[in-house]
């Protein structure tokens, strides 16, 4: 393959790209079991893993529940918000 | 030594017969209502503070019918409700103007009696029993 | 108005009264009007970030371009699901005593997505902002009556979300 001035830049942007994170906030409003029904329905988590990390959520007031590229992380968020969770994304390492 | 089992840790009404009681037609609803807001007025904050949610009544006899109960505490937590109707209040602590006159000889032990049974009714919707209530000194 | 149960193949069922079927339709109602006005406009008002949050916490920019791609669709999405609501509750709002509504497995999820939206957006206005913050400090009757009604939202919420459990 020749080595285009765009083909270097796929490839080092590639390289720039280290994996996101999806991050989900603790809020007052929602409710515990709703929160760790949409971990189950949508991340399809274990029911024990659900609950762990909405108690992480609710304890520590946040936790990661995803990773992965950055527009699948902003797919996440995106159905986060549509489940009226508060989530945000960020760059693994920040 | 005195057997603790004989002393009456509820809130029942005593023998009748033993004590004196107060004749009901003295002390209406109304007059029944502004002695439990006095007795609940006198309580200390931290046992107060922490009722949210929760609304004092009185009512003249508990629906049994019967004058063996002063007081209850008619909660259930919201997560085991199997049905909860919008304008409902959740928590309510009644205490029973009959029962409660006929277990007291005169004012001053209605008085008494009616800030016992407060008592009794706000450590319920605490979860706290007789032994914890001696230790915070709320009776 | 009874818990919500389960109705067989995914569907539950909850006998309401006339007044909170025509609540539960009022208040979605509501914040289907607010999410229809903010419609192309930049987030306007505390409710309206609340329904559609900032996707990057420190990066304004990045944000920005996120809201400009999903906001719409998104709001399309909330919109629908609060026309489902409504739709479960007219029947139950105009019957003269309790009655059974069914959801099915379309409307359970419109409604949950429903119900958190209208909860949030009573909360911006209870000044919930915290766990443990139970609303108004004021006296004022139409705050209290707010609370009770946050309040039983998340008890009808909740009795939705045990029924999926069952």
């Amino acid at each position: 393959m020749t080595l285009t001035a765009e083909s270097v830049d796929t490839s080092a942007q590639a390289a720039l790209d280290s994996p996101w994170v999806t991050i989900v906030w603790n809020d007052p409003v929602n409710l515990m079991s709703y929160v760790a029904w949409v971990f189950r329905s949508y991340f399809g988590f274990s029911r024990d893993e659900a609950e762990i990390r909405m108690l992480r959520v609710h304890n520590d007031g946040r936790a990661v529940v995803a990773t992965g590229s950055r527009e699948e992380m902003e797919r996440h968020v995106e159905a986060m918000h549509d489940f009226g969770l508060w989530a945000t994304l960020t760059k693994a390492d920040a | 030594m005195a057997d603790e089992s004989e002393h009456d840790h509820g809130q029942d009404a005593w023998d009748e017969q033993e004590h004196g009681s107060i004749d009901p037609t003295t002390i209406d609803a109304a007059a029944f209502e502004v002695l439990v807001i006095a007795e609940l007025d006198e309580l200390p904050d931290d046992m107060v503070d922490g009722l949210e949610n929760v609304i004092f009544v009185t009512d003249d006899r508990p629906e049994d019918g019967t004058l063996d109960i002063l007081g209850l505490y008619d909660g259930v937590a919201l997560t085991e409700r199997d049905r909860y109707g919008f304008g409902e209040l959740p928590d309510r602590i009644i205490l029973y103007r009959e029962p409660l006159l006929a277990a007291c000889a005169d004012l001053d032990e209605l008085k008494d009696q009616i800030h016992v049974t407060l008592v009794h009714e706000i450590a319920h919707f605490y979860g706290i029993d007789d032994d914890q209530l001696h230790e915070l000194g709320w009776a | 108005m009874r818990a919500f149960e389960p109705d067989g193949d995914g569907s539950v069922r909850a006998v309401v009264e006339p007044v909170e079927a025509a609540l539960l339709a009022q208040l979605a109602g509501q914040v289907a009007g607010l999410l229809a006005e903010q419609r192309g406009g930049a987030a306007a008002n505390l409710a309206i970030l609340r329904l559609l949050p900032d996707a990057y916490p420190d990066d304004s920019e990045a944000s920005a371009e996120f809201r400009r791609f999903t906001a719409d669709e998104l709001t399309e999405k909330k919109l629908r699901n609060a026309r489902i609501l409504i739709a479960d509750c007219a029947g139950a709002a105009d019957a003269d005593g309790p009655s059974t509504i069914h959801l099915d497995a379309a409307s359970i999820g419109a409604w949950l997505r429903s119900l958190t939206d209208v909860r949030l957006v009573l909360a911006t206005r209870l000044g919930i902002t915290e766990d443990g913050d139970l609303g108004p400090d004021d006296d004022e009757e139409e705050a209290l009556m707010l609370s009770d009604v946050y309040d039983w939202l998340g008890f009808v919420q909740d009795s939705l979300v045990s029924a999926l459990e069952d």
